[in-house]
């Protein structure tokens, strides 16, 4: 069996190239951790400076800090080779001319390229303190450079010498490397078939020890039933922000379970995954605090949850979640639902707590579903 | 370890075969399922001897198939086990030449109408 260390190819192919569609997605995924940043920046000047004016314009200091924390990631994430929405959808930048990983030369000037051009486009509309981003038009006008040129480069890429990969369809294009293993031939039927049967077995069994579906389960449990209280609780406003913070943290509280199986089974799953899901989930909770899709941000987060962990319980569980969360957060939809069809039978239940009840009922649907699925992990 | 196993054929070599691949598609299955797994772990749930495993791990990581990592948890060595982009590639292609032999004995097995 002969396979290659390394896919560094003499030069890259056009075929390895990162096209437009993921591109763009990783943009969008930077772009939102990169303005919930500055939000934070931005909010917890207005709550420690508490500025008199009407319209509040950002002191020098604060947009120098904002330009400092923009500049650290983009040159922070390039010197390790890929943005966070770059390892998300599995992209990677490398060295056009050999495929190899960028020396600190590259590093530099790709970055500050990159925060050059998209600076002067933002900046004629940043200075007036209509803040970042106002338009952003002008930033999808500059990424229309990477469909003027073969390898799918910016002109930061081509300045810098560098190209975006796809570390996903390289690996695809090894598999058949190890095409055919000759001993396997020698096996006889009978000893193959019993072969296939004990891998089979043990995948079901190690496949049983990550708890992929149960854990998160029941973590969607206990959210839903931390929604149900939180509508016990008299005001109103103690329900959104709830809501606020149910992803982030029910996702870090996933990422640790696992975790801790990991150390005392000896196998798991790797949370890296997880870990990039929860940062994206934490960044758009923030970025969208004032709306009431919380819940929805959530489902999202633990279906992309599901999707790396292969659980089609688990999304079927998100998609559940995130349409009742998605209809009762905002308005109570369900719940008045309820009440409006059946009002005699309802009220005495529901009271003026409808959502409490819709969300107890997910609760338990959820500790059920965990409980079947761990039983399940465990037979293997 | 490698160029042995590849030269010179072994003197009972079917059914050093059947352990051979019993074991480490064994290894590679559960990494295939886990990533990463510790000795111990992948030690219970093969059965495998002490011995045997460190034996064909060595040889999975000769090839690049696996990574090994050894450290310290709770002032106990340990021993961690990770699957490369490789490994996967070869237990896929392994696990597709496994189930082609067994549909083309199922072919074969069946009585002529």
């Amino acid at each position: 069996m002969t396979i290659p260390a390394s896919v560094s190819a003499p030069n890259v192919a056009r075929a390895d190239t990162a096209g437009y569609r993921h591109r763009a997605v990783a943009a969008l995924l930077d772009g939102l951790v990169l303005y919930a940043m500055l939000l934070v920046i931005f909010t917890s000047w207005l709550v420690i400076a508490q500025p008199r004016a009407a319209v509040q314009e950002a002191p020098p200091l604060v947009n120098a800090l904002s330009v400092v924390v923009v500049g650290l990631y983009v040159l922070a994430t390039t010197a390790f080779g890929r943005t966070l929405g770059m390892r998300a959808i599995g992209l990677r930048i490398v060295r056009s001319h050999d495929g190899a990983g960028l020396g600190p030369l590259r590093v530099v000037s790709r970055s500050l390229v990159l925060l050059l051009a998209t600076g002067l486009l933002l900046s004629p509309w940043a200075l007036t303190s209509k803040g970042f981003g106002a338009h952003p038009y002008l930033l999808v006008v500059y990424s229309l450079w990477m469909l003027l040129n073969t390898k799918h480069q910016m002109l930061h890429d081509q300045i810098a010498g560098t190209v975006v990969i796809r570390t996903a369809s390289s690996s695809a294009s090894r598999k058949g490397s190890a095409a055919s293993d000759p001993s396997l031939g020698s096996l006889e039927p009978p000893q193959a078939q019993a072969l296939w049967e004990e891998l089979d077995q043990v995948r079901r069994r190690a496949r049983g020890d990550l708890h992929a579906a149960s854990v998160p389960l029941f973590v969607l449990g206990l959210i839903a039933a931390g929604g149900a209280l939180a509508d016990m609780r008299d005001p109103m406003s103690f329900f959104s922000l709830y809501w606020a913070f149910a992803g982030p943290v029910g996702l870090a509280v996933t990422a640790f379970w696992f975790r801790q199986l990991q150390r005392r089974q000896g196998a798991g799953t790797g949370v890296g995954q997880l870990v990039m899901i929860t940062i994206f989930v934490t960044c758009g909770a923030v970025v969208s605090w004032v709306f009431p899709i919380g819940g929805v941000i959530t489902a999202v987060g633990f279906f992309a949850l599901a999707f790396t962990q292969r659980s089609r319980v688990l999304a079927a569980a998100a998609i559940l979640f995130g349409v009742v969360t998605g209809a009762e957060q905002p308005l109570h939809f369900i719940s008045n639902g309820v009440l409006n069809r059946i009002p005699n039978a309802a009220a005495g239940v529901f009271g003026y707590h409808g959502s409490a009840v819709v969300f107890a009922v997910l609760a338990l649907l959820f500790f059920g579903a965990g409980v079947s699925a761990l039983r399940r992990e465990r037979l293997g | 370890m490698t160029e042995n196993d590849s030269a010179s054929p072994h003197p009972a070599s079917v059914l050093d075969d059947v352990v051979h691949h019993r074991a480490r598609l064994g290894i590679l299955t559960v990494l295939g399922q886990v990533q990463t797994a510790t000795f111990t772990y992948l030690k219970s749930l093969l059965s495998l001897t002490d011995g045997n495993l460190g034996r064909h791990i060595e040889v999975l990581a000769g090839e690049g198939l696996v990574s090994i990592t050894k450290g310290y948890e709770n002032r106990r060595p340990r021993t961690w086990v990770t699957i490369t982009d490789s490994g996967y590639a070869a237990l896929t292609a392994e696990m597709a030449v496994l189930k082609q032999l067994l549909c083309q004995f199922e072919e074969r097995g069946q009585p002529p109408a």
